[in-house]
């Protein structure tokens, strides 16, 4: 082991602590102890470096790495921040691992036989920008430049990183618009149709709830640091409600999981609102003084049968009570509104329903109560159309592509958007994103990128199924190898991102791939020319009321701040529609052809009838050791299972499917072979799968992956994805 | 005699979610091989009243009192230390396998690179430095602690009964809270 006089200076240190806790002499007590191994400490010495992770996570950890010679080697939570606590989830865990990954691509490469051939060429980077300039060039010069389309999620959710590198370059040659609407939108709408805001209360208050409602989220999956708090109000007496078509962790510790059809939620709180207006239950005083239309809703419920309603939802009548006890006794309800009901085409009419359910029971504008959904304090609070550089587009007249849509568009004999023509695609730079598996109806995207008339570029750090189809694969960094800054959209902190490490290899960050390619291009406008600290800055420079008393130095210095928001929340009862009160009758909603009210349609009355007679719901929501498409190939965490489905035990005995069988998923999209697990996790008719898996990584060899089956039509409001309604039939492969 | 200084694990089963953190916290501070688990992380599913409910539980060496692998082995390569942690010392190690059989846990296993046996130490080179372990750290929920046995089954909410879980001849250290009914 080297001594250097750090390590010396820490070994005295380490040596003064034993003595205290041994008792034994000084000298004596730095001798090995017996079992023990000190070399596991040295990857724990060195200079820390506080780095937000970046994940698409409502949690938004706050890392400390430890750097020793420029090399990052162990990474733990900031415990200062409350929030996070001593560590980030199991994968953030192994963020070690997933930097310095043996898969890093680490120089630029060029194919040299077919598409997917896998036989590649080096290039360096002044070839590889002369070639996707040159090429870039001639398709604006021949078709246009909405001939090019971005294609990104959420890989990297950084200020810069995220959309400001990029959509600098893609504003400045004016490419076509990508609306990533991949998650959320559908739900934001509804939510504003009844609120008028997405935003919610601050989730720290859910400290003081005593009923907390988990509406189709898996808090495990992608908001675990939040069960810290929603543990501690559950110590108090807090009772907890799990409404999800899946038994999640939370679930099986809840009071009550109302384990309903997925998509069928609106049915059952007509039933639940019915109910308490019929029997006096609801909270008269506050409708009166903080809604409209209420009456509207009233007429409408007397054409809703509870009965009925419980039928469709499959909630038994008991637990139907059990709700209504539960929620008419509290006092302090906090309503979490989860994405996972929003991927439905009932999914905007769903959020709705839930807001106006928690304005029946009055549960609005006191701390520990109300409905979080899209909590974008943090996230939005900064200048992200100065970061962008919106100013550089000078036409606004490019077309829009749905990223869900992504197969319809790429089609080169009638591509379409928003179910009308649209140009074709010429060329495709994708970044923080991999359309080979996070696409739905992927079969198609891929047959559509393998086609040599497409020019596709691939940026990112491991291969992975779409790179594997590209023209030219490019090597980024990770988001530790440069600096950016970005809130979450779930707790309220604003935090840095200090650069970590030097990219490895000749791996480049997202900015500096991008404002290069640019100068390649010859853009020559000085926006090219700023730094990740001048975008900072430029994000800092924000009249947002969340901002208050935070500016650049004090972010810079403090590294999380958390920022400004009424509390309690709507305690002012100033909801953010035209009435300024809690709309029970909505405009919006009947402007885009559904009830104005409660609207009671079913996910299957927008399936085709081929797949609507098949015998399975398919939902496929995140695995807790995964995020999207990231971690396949990270040790550690690669191991646990991601290519299972999971059936009910009455349906697995009806198809004599047994625990680890191999089992064919199929629809008229595709077919997928996974594992059996048999568990009533899901009720009979619905099975459980993963997202976003990777057919390279599909233990059973068979290169099939989940996104083959889902559906690639858009949810009811927002232009959102609709993966989970989709149907599917089952067999033992 | 218990040992009143005697230091063990504290789960409290009722809020662990499954999510293996604590797992991959030990095996990056303990630098393990992919396929070796000091600590597991095992789901039940267990009737709870009508319904069917899962309930996880985080285990790894339970420190015990009468430890097995200690009682078996040829070597002497275990040792108890004065607060009860039950270390194994690998430089005497041969080999032979026999506390993998012994343990009633599976808290042990032989590594596969030098035929030895390998087990979870309570990452002592922490505890010395009062720290916490790096599955206690690891975990986000904070559902996994060390502490005090013998001070912390003096509470009401204290027992060595959980789901997948009970006391046995070995007399083994890690307590369950059941904080809630």
């Amino acid at each position: 082991m080297n001594i250097n006089r750090r390590s010396f200076l820490q070994g005295i240190a380490a040596g003064g602590a034993c003595t205290t806790l041994s008792g034994l002499v000084p000298g004596v007590a730095s001798a090995k102890i017996r079992g023990e191994n000190r070399d596991l400490l040295t990857k724990r010495e060195g200079d820390i470096v506080y780095h937000s992770c970046l994940r698409n996570c409502a949690d938004r950890c706050l890392l400390k790495f430890t750097v020793k010679n420029g090399r990052a080697t162990y990474v733990e939570g900031a415990k200062e921040q409350r929030k996070t606590g001593s560590c980030p989830c199991v994968k953030g865990l192994t963020y070690i691992e997933y930097t310095y990954s043996p898969d890093r691509i680490l120089h630029p490469m060029e194919r040299v036989g077919p598409k997917g051939s896998g036989k590649w060429r080096r290039l360096s980077w002044d070839e590889a920008y002369a070639k996707i300039a040159g090429k870039f060039k001639n398709i604006i010069a021949e078709h246009g430049s909405d001939a090019i389309l971005p294609y990104s999620y959420s890989g990297n959710y950084g200020a810069i990183g995220m959309y400001g590198a990029s959509e600098r370059f893609f504003n400045k040659i004016n490419a076509r618009f990508l609306d990533r609407n991949v998650c959320a939108y559908s739900g934001t709408k509804g939510v504003l149709s009844a609120l008028g805001t997405s935003n919610g209360p601050d989730p720290e208050d859910s400290v003081y709830s005593d009923l907390y409602i988990s509406h189709g989220w898996n808090e495990a999956a992608t908001n675990v640091h939040y069960l810290k708090y929603i543990n501690i109000a559950r110590d108090k007496g807090c009772k907890v409600i799990v409404i999800n078509p899946i038994r999640t962790p939370l679930a099986s510790q809840a009071d009550l999981h109302i384990q309903l059809r997925p998509g069928t939620d609106v049915h059952f709180f007509a039933a639940v609102m019915k109910y308490m207006i019929d029997n006096n239950l609801h909270d008269k005083a506050y409708i009166a003084a903080n809604t409209a239309d209420f009456d509207a809703l009233v007429e409408q419920l007397k054409t809703v049968s509870i009965e009925e309603s419980l039928r469709i939802s499959e909630v038994p009548h008991k637990d139907f009570m059990e709700f209504v006890k539960l929620y008419t006794e509290a006092k302090l309800a906090h309503w979490r509104l989860g994405y996972g009901i929003v991927r439905n085409y009932t999914g905007g009419r769903i959020a709705r329903a839930a807001c106006l359910i928690h304005a029946v029971g009055g549960h609005y504008g006191k701390i520990g109560n109300g409905l979080s959904y899209d909590n974008m304090q943090a996230w939005g609070c900064g200048n992200h159309s100065k970061v962008r550089a919106t100013h550089l587009r000078t036409n606004h007249d490019v077309g829009h592509v749905n990223i869900t849509e992504l197969a319809k568009a790429l089609d080169p004999v009638k591509p379409t958007a928003y179910d009308k023509p649209c140009k074709p695609v010429k060329a495709m730079l994708f970044y923080n994103g991999n359309p080979a598996a996070m696409a739905p109806d992927v079969n198609k995207v891929m047959d559509h990128m393998k086609r040599e008339d497409l020019f596709v570029i691939g940026f990112d750090f491991n291969m992975h199924d779409s790179m594997d189809v590209c023209d030219i694969i490019l090597p980024s960094s990770t988001q530790f190898e440069t600096s950016d800054i970005i809130g979450s959209y779930g707790f309220f902190d604003l935090q840095v991102c200090d650069q970590v490490i030097e990219p490895l290899g000749e791996s480049k960050s997202n900015w500096t791939f991008f404002s290069e390619l640019a100068k390649a291009m010859g853009y020559t406008d000085p926006e090219f020319d700023e730094t990740n600290d001048d975008m900072i800055r430029q994000f800092m420079d924000s009249d947002s009321p969340h901002l208050k008393d935070i500016d650049y130095d004090r972010i810079m210095k403090e590294k999380f701040v958390k920022v400004w928001e009424q509390r309690p929340f709507l305690g002012d009862g100033k909801f953010g529609t035209k009435s300024g009160k809690l709309e029970f009758k909505s405009e919006y909603m009947e402007h885009h052809g559904f009830h104005p009210v409660l609207d009671l349609g079913l996910v299957e009355d927008w399936m085709i009838s081929e797949e609507r007679k098949l015998p399975f719901r398919m939902v496929s929501p995140a695995l807790i050791q995964r995020m999207n498409c990231e971690f396949y190939n990270v040790k550690y965490v690669r191991n646990f299972p991601a290519y299972t489905v999971t059936i009910n035990p009455q349906d697995a005995a009806e198809n004599d499917i047994k625990n680890n069988d191999q089992v064919r998923v199929f629809n008229h999209r595709g077919e997928v072979f996974l594992t059996a697990i048999i568990s009533d996790q899901v009720s009979p008719g619905v099975v459980l799968t993963v997202k976003n898996n990777l057919r390279r990584f599909n233990p059973n060899g068979s290169k099939t992956c989940t996104n083959m089956l889902t559906t690639d039509r858009l949810a009811d409001l927002g232009g959102c994805s609709a993966y989970h309604s989709t149907n599917v039939a089952i067999e033992k492969a | 005699m218990q040992n009143k200084h005697q230091l063990g694990f504290v789960f409290r089963q009722e809020n662990c979610v499954g999510c293996g953190g604590c797992t991959v916290a030990c095996q990056i501070h303990n630098e393990l091989p992919e396929n070796v688990r000091f600590r597991k992380v095992d789901r039940y599913e267990v009737k709870k009243d009508d319904r069917t409910v899962d309930v996880w539980l985080s285990h790894s060496c339970m420190h015990c009192e009468n430890p097995a692998c200690l009682m078996v082995c040829p070597a002497k390569a275990y040792s108890t230390r004065h607060d009860g942690l039950v270390v194994l010392d690998r430089e005497l190690c041969t080999g032979c396998g026999l506390c993998e059989q012994a343990c009633p846990y599976d808290a042990v296993t032989m590594l596969e690179s030098d035929g030895k046996a390998i087990k979870c130490n309570m990452c002592i080179e922490l505890i010395e430095k009062g720290m916490k372990p790096a599955c206690v750290d690891g975990c986000p929920v904070k559902c996994l602690d060390v502490d005090n046995v013998a001070q912390v089954m003096t509470k009401d909410t204290a027992s060595k009964n959980g789901v997948g879980y009970g006391d046995c001849i070995t007399k083994p250290n890690m307590v369950i809270i059941k904080g809630r009914a």
